[in-house]
């Protein structure tokens, strides 16, 4: 079996000459250029239909370009074989595609296996990538798609695309789908991996909070142009056009710390995320896979207890709820902004809950912190 | 006695080699047609047209272009049953959620690793309710390819027929009914045990 060779150890630049691509009527990508720099994340941000994907995919040549040319560290990806370019370039497309026959090992595995890899190397990457997205390998490594969450679905997308070390990473709305607390946790942990694996990533969402907490720059696309390409500040600071002073706008009115409060910025809480302290560990497994959450409050008579994060629940097999809670801390919907955070800085919290009677709400640090950059 | 395990022999054999037989074209078949627009919309009418034609047209229509006996008998069989087995395999290999497709190339698999990893898999319960269907088909075509001098069970049904002989129309017909059921619940097993659940 031919064992492909490493395109490149490392990405200098990416770079995106003129690159036009029609579908018949449609200029669904116009004459972009952009340069992506080595180990940075970059953000291509903009309205449904905008081209985002299509400019995506020219790159590891899923869609193949009528007009201008892609260099890779200087080579045309046009000269490479794209089987072989694919394989040396993550791609995490929009819908997560895992496939359904296959194991969580099978799927993240597949490549090295036709790559000609041994089932022990096999067993050992997987395991290794697993913990990397915060999956216990035990409990994880043998499951079905259909048997885990679209959280959990997603963290394996993300696996199976640096199973063979790209250096450099396609990421298309990979947390598009999710619930918007899981949203922000995925998030906070997709930002830990990307320091520690320190890859070259083009990062597609037309969520401009995610934008701004995830990239190191940011391109934003309008009708198959690219409108604008900079430093998160810079677009504050001198958007191009009045498009994309809308599109910053909605970050602009957070600037005044001193007038917001806890409520102006929490994310509520509905019913799904609350648990009872008397339940079984299991059961809130079970529970909390099924509504595709990970996160959760727990009551006891009305009272809150505390929250619980699935990853703990996973840790340790223990019937008995209680010994996972969390004590969190409490505001009030009218506490100041600027009193939470320090606050929480203080105690070095990630986490807190809004209280009006009962939990209405729950205050993030870092969605605060990114929310008034 | 012995003539009777003699003829349910040769209604198997003449059933099953056709079954085998037309599985071995009708699946590579579809695999081409797969990449070759042209071939699998001509092959997608014909199959459409075969599903109205009476089996008993069929084996008629042998006769004259090959004779009678066991080849011209089996190879109606096939004739009857190789279309609506391309065309469940077709179908299966082709109608794909196309996400998958997209993350297979997008992981870097090739075109034939796709297949089989990917599109095979995914197709395997049309493929069987394809195979079950023929083989359903098969072991009545077989019946009637007595009339062309065949052998098998259908032969004691037809003479039982014409003699009134009734006892020797069951003798044929009970084996046949017998067979059907089997065949019914071994493709049955088969199914459950080799298609993944999704
Ligand atoms: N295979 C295709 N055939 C025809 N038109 C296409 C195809 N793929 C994309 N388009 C069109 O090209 C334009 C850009 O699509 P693209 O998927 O790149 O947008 P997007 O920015 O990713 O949108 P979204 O945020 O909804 O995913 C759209 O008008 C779309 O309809
Ligand atoms: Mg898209």
């Amino acid at each position: 079996m031919a064992i492909s060779k490493k395109l490149f150890n490392k990405i200098d630049c990416v770079k995106i000459e003129n690159v036009t691509k029609k579908y018949g009527h449609i200029t669904a990508v116009n004459q972009i250029s952009l340069e992506v720099c080595g180990g940075e994340l970059l953000i291509l941000l903009g309205p449904s239909g905008c081209g985002k994907t299509t400019l995506l995919r020219t790159i590891n040549r899923l869609v193949e370009f009528d007009e201008g040319r892609i260099l890779i560290n200087g080579k045309d990806n046009r000269d490479f074989d794209p089987v072989i370019l694919r394989k040396n370039i993550g791609y995490v497309i929009q819908q997560i595609g895992l496939f359904p026959h296959m194991t969580v090992r099978e799927n993240i595995g597949l490549v090295p296996k036709m790559e000609g890899w041994s089932d022990a190397q096999i067993t050992q990457k997987v395991k290794e990538l697993l913990e990397i997205v915060s999956l216990p390998p035990e409990k994880f490594i043998n499951r079905r798609p259909k048997e885990l969450s679209g959280g959990q679905q997603q963290r394996i997308g993300l696996a199976r695309a640096m199973v063979m070390d790209p250096s450099l990473l396609l990421m298309d709305e990979p947390f598009g789908a999710l619930d918007p607390i899981l949203r922000k946790q995925l998030q906070e942990e997709f930002i830990k991996i990307k320091e520690k694996l320190n890859r070259t990533i083009i990062f597609v969402t037309h969520d401009i909070e995610e934008a701004f907490r995830l990239g190191d720059r940011i391109a934003i696309l309008k009708e198959g142009k690219l409108i604008q390409l900079a430093k998160k500040n810079e677009l504050l600071v001198n958007p191009a056009d009045d498009f994309i002073a809308d599109i910053v706008d909605s970050k602009k009115k957070f600037k005044h710390l001193e007038d917001l409060t806890t409520s102006d910025i929490m994310i509520p809480l509905d019913k799904k995320y609350f648990f009872e302290s008397d339940s079984s560990t299991d059961l809130v497994i079970e529970s909390m896979v099924r509504k595709d959450i990970e996160l959760g409050i727990v009551m006891q008579k009305g009272k809150l207890l505390g929250y619980i994060k699935l990853q703990d629940l996973y840790q340790k097999s223990d019937k008995n709820l209680k010994h996972f809670i969390k004590q969190s801390m409490v505001f009030e919907p009218l506490d100041s902004i600027a009193l939470a955070l320090s606050m929480m800085k203080e105690k070095n919290e990630f986490i807190a809950v809004v209280v009006e009677e009962k939990p209405i709400g729950i205050l993030l640090t870092n969605e605060i912190l990114s929310r008034l950059i | 006695m012995s003539t009777l395990f003699k003829a349910v022999g040769e209604h198997l054999f003449l059933a099953y080699s056709a079954l085998f037989v037309a599985i071995v074209i009708a699946i590579p078949l579809a695999v081409i047609s797969l990449y070759n627009r042209y071939l699998a919309s001509i092959l997608l009418i014909l199959a459409n047209l075969a599903q109205a034609i009476p089996s008993f047209a069929v084996v008629a229509i042998v006769v004259p272009l090959l004779g009678i006996g066991f080849k011209p008998a089996i190879f109606a069989i096939i004739l009857r049953i190789i279309l609506p087995l391309f065309k469940n395999t077709y179908t299966g290999l082709k109608n794909i959620d196309h996400n998958y497709i997209d993350s297979a190339q997008g992981i870097g698999l090739n075109e034939r690793e796709i297949l089989f990893y990917v599109r095979f898999p995914n197709a395997y319960p049309a493929i069987f309710a394809g195979v079950k269907f023929a083989a359903v088909i098969a072991n009545s075509v077989a019946i009637i390819t007595s009339l062309i001098g065949a052998g098998g069970l259908g032969e004691f049904i037809y003479e039982g027929l014409t003699n009134l002989n009734m006892s020797k129309v069951l003798k044929g017909a009970i084996p046949a009914i017998i067979i059907a059921v089997l065949l019914d619940i071994g493709f049955t097993f088969i199914e459950n045990k080799f298609t993944p659940e999704k």
